[in-house]
């Protein structure tokens, strides 16, 4: 039974353990014997501009969905917590049903909604959709967090004449800094996992990203190459583990992983 | 707390982000009781299928999920002391943040016929040659459960790690063995944990589009794939919006029964123990 548990993380691991595999062997068919190390599949997948850009496109989506949804999370989880129970469920039932509708339905209704308003299709409409994407899992992951801070040191220390960012810095952000970080990452995660916003709401402007590059190339030209492309979406997804690590596995994080979806 | 001012400042935008994230899900609705003139008879036995697909697999791999990340707990809790169990937890994470597009890649070389467990498996006959593995239903489920064991796995530990350790203690000390003392003591925290961790798996492998498009064969003919197809291969794009406006309407409505049948049950044995 012992073993039971190392049998499931090998099976779980698999697929990353085989990515560096087969990004590592020496021969271009890749699903072939092993036939010696090599890092030519590397070198080929850092000098290949389609990837470059892909990776930048990748970045800035992180970065901004990260910053975006973080931003509106804290919205949503202070004003929740300073709401009346109508107000609390209003919050709730929207972000529940952001969970639950299929990112492809939502994608085409904003494509309508965004077509009547003279927008098509482009980086801005699929950072929206993303941003909403990863919203739910976000504002889970913050709602807890800022319902345990004690806002009345905050109000005292404002009471006792400390300029009004200065004690908002110290007795509140200062505590939940981490935490506000991990929730930066998932935001991003998000958006690195998503290939549907990508694919219907990006159109020409909208830039490759990695996992539409991998997509892309599944379907029409598989090379080890992309075993690296793979890895890099695997390294950038271990920043968040060590966030993890650094504030410890509870019950706030599993709220939010498990409204991560791929 | 806060000043009233900052309050109602970020109460005002709280209203302006549900109401602009939340207006393409009321869109669909809306659109959907306009379309009145639509044959609806002909849209359900054309996509029937992926309708049925969608549902069926989904909760296929929402419970075999369900059922190995709760055994892989209750092994992490009865074999593992605290500091162990916690870092195997956190290890079994790791694959969950590995992007799915790279896992799926993974496992598409894997099981193809060229592929190591793809040759293994015709090497065993279990499957005959002509036959690819990537087009099993048994390989789309097995996609989607690996993608969520790991966080299913995390959600069951987070859950079980709560229950105090005096508790443990007690319940050894009166004679219960390792197994019955985890499943016991633990029922309540796991049981929550089994809801969440189903509901989410059920939610994330109904909406699926990556998986599906590539594994499964026929299987894979999900509500979302078709969707694909109606748009990018058919051009019908109407039917596409119709089509995924009617799946959003099933599983919205369904989770809130459910939701409201659970609030309603604990309301009514609430009562109950009070009278």
């Amino acid at each position: 039974m012992k073993a039971l548990i190392w049998i499931f993380i090998l099976i779980v691991f698999l697929p990353i353990i085989y990515l560096l595999y087969a990004g590592l062997n020496n021969s271009e068919f890749i699903s072939a014997d092993f036939r010696g190390i090599t890092l030519t599949w590397l070198t080929n997948a850092i000098s290949d501009p389609k990837f470059l850009n892909a990776l930048g496109f990748t970045l800035l989506k992180f970065a901004v969905v990260g910053l975006l949804s973080c931003f509106l999370g804290l919205i949503l989880g202070v004003s929740y917590i300073n709401s009346s129970w109508w107000f609390r469920a209003v919050i709730i039932c929207s972000l529940a049903v952001l969970f639950v509708v299929p990112p492809t339905a939502y994608c085409l209704n904003l494509l309508s909604i965004a077509r009547s308003v003279g927008l098509d299709r482009g980086l801005f409409l699929t950072i929206i959709a993303q941003t909403t994407q990863a919203l739910p899992a976000v504002a889970a992951f913050l709602l807890p967090t800022l319902k345990n801070i004690n806002w009345n040191e905050f109000e005292a220390a404002v009471l006792l004449g400390a300029p009004s960012p200065l004690a908002l810095w110290k007795f509140v952000v200062k505590k939940i800094v981490n935490h506000l970080l991990l929730a930066f990452s998932i935001g991003g995660y998000i958006s690195l996992d998503d290939l549907v916003a990508n694919v219907y709401l990006g159109g020409a402007t909208g830039g490759t990203s990695i996992t539409k590059l991998i997509w892309e190339s599944m379907r029409s030209d598989i090379n080890p190459a992309i075993a690296w492309y793979s890895l890099t979406l695997t390294i950038i997804g271990a920043i968040i583990i060590v966030q993890f690590a650094r504030i410890g596995g509870g019950k706030t994080e599993l709220r939010a992983v498990s409204h991560v979806r791929p | 707390m806060i000043g009233h001012r900052a309050i109602f400042v970020t109460k005002v935008l709280s209203i302006l982000t549900v109401l602009l994230l939340v207006a393409p899900f009321i869109l669909g609705l809306v659109s959907l009781t306009k379309s009145v003139d639509v044959d609806w008879r002909g849209l359900l036995a054309a996509h029937s299928s992926a309708l049925w697909n969608s549902y069926w697999y989904a909760l296929l791999s929402a419970l075999i999920t369900c059922f190995l990340g709760l055994l892989c707990t209750l092994v992490l809790f009865v074999y593992y002391g605290n500091a162990t169990r916690r870092k195997l937890a956190l290890v079994c994470l790791i694959p969950f943040f590995a992007s799915t597009a790279a896992r799926l890649f993974s496992w598409v070389l894997l099981f193809s016929s060229f592929g190591a467990i793809g040759r293994f498996l015709h090497f065993l006959r279990i499957l005959p040659q002509q036959e690819s593995p990537l087009s099993l239903p048994i390989t789309l489920i097995f996609a989607l459960v690996t993608i969520y064991l790991p966080v299913a796995i995390f959600a069951f530990y987070s859950f079980g790690s709560t229950v105090p350790q005096s508790a443990e203690e007690a319940a050894a000390v009166l004679g219960a063995n390792t197994f019955g003392i985890n499943l016991r003591i633990r029922w309540r925290r796991l049981s929550w944990a089994l809801a969440v961790v189903f509901f989410f798996t059920f939610i994330s492998c109904h909406s699926a589009f990556m998986v599906p498009s590539v594994l499964g064969g026929s299987a894979g003919w999900f509500v979302s794939t078709s969707v694909d197809y109606l748009l990018n291969v058919a051009l019908k794009r109407d039917a596409a919006v119709l089509l995924s406006n009617l799946d959003t309407l099933l599983v919205t409505s369904g989770v809130l029964v459910i939701v409201l049948g659970y609030y309603l049950v604990g309301r009514t044995k609430s009562n109950r123990s009070n009278t």
